[in-house]
């Protein structure tokens, strides 16, 4: 009954600065091993330390920046998204087809994101409506949309040598690759919407405590639509992203996405039950999987053992967070 | 009225009877805990009014002693009565005509304790209506004006309110338990 100074010690002004403080905090959580990682790079290798081969890593990790940003969302609800790497095959195939179709190439990209957001939305319907566990609900449609990027692809790859979104893929605003630029506007646009609105404080409050959440007033069901609609939204842009890479697609394209979507999220220290976590962690989360990526070709390490490598990695740094943060109570 | 929404629009308020499971968010600042029933009131196109919500946040914290030791602060570090207490703040927010506190002094200490009596005394006289659950026989009768006793699911009694029969622990016990016959 005391303790009266700390209540005294509330200030709003000083609220500001503490969650700067505290999101700094969270940032830094893997910040070091992406810098750890590499300096050791830059020591083993001539030329990994070079503006070119700089933007050649972020552009790699572009698609899987804006991948994992979708599933950054769906995680922090406690979810989880297996199907981005199917969605993004088929929205990538169907961009092509489209593409190809005379007097439709307009709707290219129209298409590829639209259904990568319906296929999103009712993903969420499913998961709330019905009940059914994310897992689940995403390996079936990860299993279904797979089917249907060969189907539209017809078995072939679609090859479009004059397509209308390349620039997309190959063209550089300024110095930067038009790649970055999209990640980084999704980034940025995620991270608005996680801190700063109403959505975004729904999406952690549920996934920290979704039966209050409900109690509370917070319409679940309508955010967890928007957060799997978010992250097939996501999906076909990054379908548009592939396709415009590659001037073609195939049924295969983005077989294992899923994968370093989810690596990603978990090495930028988003809690996997949900309720923590920053797309700026996301952000480094990928950044460590390009590097790792690219480093590791550069010293002609083989494919297997890039591999093994990445794995190991991936579990060793979150062994890490976790030791660390568990020093700090919480 | 089918969801807690819509509770929440007619003005009933609910502050359930398992506060870490069904109460508050552990991994959230206190200022979010608090205002989460009222971000949307205080949004422009969904975009969050920090600068208010703080505002109110900081007022809300001061009137009910709740010690934090900021408004980011998260709830994970809070004692238990100082949660029970921020889940009174988050509904007393929205300001309801009926305010339904399920067993709000379990897990709580002495001194938060307390204070909820007091506040509750408060908002009464505000004219506020407090449906106030409890299985503390002491605090019932300190409290209530009107008590209706239920045992196994059922209402077995009422003392208290228009009955003429005066709130005691006996008379409580006596509809708790089965001596009361029928």
């Amino acid at each position: 009954m005391a303790t009266e100074t700390s209540i005294q010690t509330v200030n709003p002004n000083s609220v500001a600065r503490n969650e700067m403080v505290r999101g700094l905090v969270q940032l830094a959580g893997m910040l070091p091993v992406l810098i750890v990682i590499c300096i050791l790079f830059s020591l083993l290798t001539s030329n990994f330390w070079t503006v070119p081969n700089s933007i050649n890593i972020v552009r790699q990790a572009s698609i899987n920046i804006v991948l994992a940003t979708g599933m950054t969302f769906v995680i922090l609800t406690g979810g989880i998204d297996l199907a981005v790497g199917s969605v993004l095959g088929a929205t990538a195939v169907l961009a092509l087809w489209f593409s190809l179709a005379p007097g439709l190439n307009w709707a290219a990209i129209p298409v590829a994101l639209l259904s990568g957001l319906v296929i999103g939305i009712l993903t969420g319907a499913l998961v709330t409506y019905i009940g059914l566990p994310p897992f689940i609900v995403t390996l079936g449609t990860y299993t279904a949309l797979r089917g249907a990027a060969y189907l539209f692809a017809g078995g072939t790859t679609l090859i479009n040598n004059n397509l209308d979104f390349a620039w997309i893929g190959e063209s550089y605003f300024g110095p930067v690759p038009w790649l970055i630029i999209i990640a980084l506007i999704v980034i940025v646009v995620s991270a608005f919407i996680l801190h700063r609105t109403v959505l975004g404080v729904y999406v952690y409050a549920i996934g920290g405590n979704s039966q209050a959440a409900r109690l509370t007033g917070v319409p679940v069901a309508l955010v967890l639509m928007f957060v799997y609609g978010v992250s097939g939204l996501l999906s076909g842009l990054g379908g548009v992203m592939t396709a415009a890479r590659l001037y073609s697609a195939q049924g295969r394209l983005g077989e294992g996405y899923e994968l370093d979507a989810i690596a990603a999220v978990i090495l930028g220290g988003t809690s996997f039950s949900g309720g923590v976590g920053t797309v700026f962690g996301t952000l480094i989360g990928a950044l460590i999987i390009a590097v790792l990526n690219n480093g590791l070709t550069l010293m002609n390490v083989s494919f297997y053992w890039q591999l093994v490598i990445k794995g190991a990695v991936i579990i060793l740094a979150v062994a890490l967070d976790k030791l660390r943060t568990r020093g700090h109570g919480a | 009225m089918n969801s807690p929404i819509d509770a929440m629009h007619a003005g009933i308020g609910y502050v359930p009877e398992d506060r870490k499971l069904q109460g508050v968010f552990l991994q959230m600042s206190s200022r979010d805990n608090i205002a989460m029933n009222i971000f949307r009131k205080y949004s422009t196109i969904g975009v969050v009014n920090f600068g208010e919500i703080n505002q109110r946040v900081a007022a809300e914290i001061k009137t009910l002693r709740i010690r934090t030791a900021s408004l980011a602060s998260k709830v994970i570090a809070l004692s238990g009565g100082n949660q029970q207490k921020l889940l009174l703040a988050r509904w007393l927010e929205i300001n309801p005509k009926v305010l339904i506190l399920d067993e709000p002094t379990r897990g709580v200490d002495v001194g938060s304790k307390a204070e909820i009596y007091a506040l509750i005394q408060q908002l009464v006289e505000k004219g506020m209506c407090i449906l106030f659950i409890s299985s503390e026989l002491p605090e019932v009768v300190g409290i209530c004006d009107r008590v209706l006793v239920m045992r196994e699911g059922r209402i077995t009694g009422e003392v208290g309110g228009e009955t003429g029969i005066s709130i005691t622990q006996q008379n409580i016990m006596k509809f708790a338990t089965d001596v009361a016959g029928e």
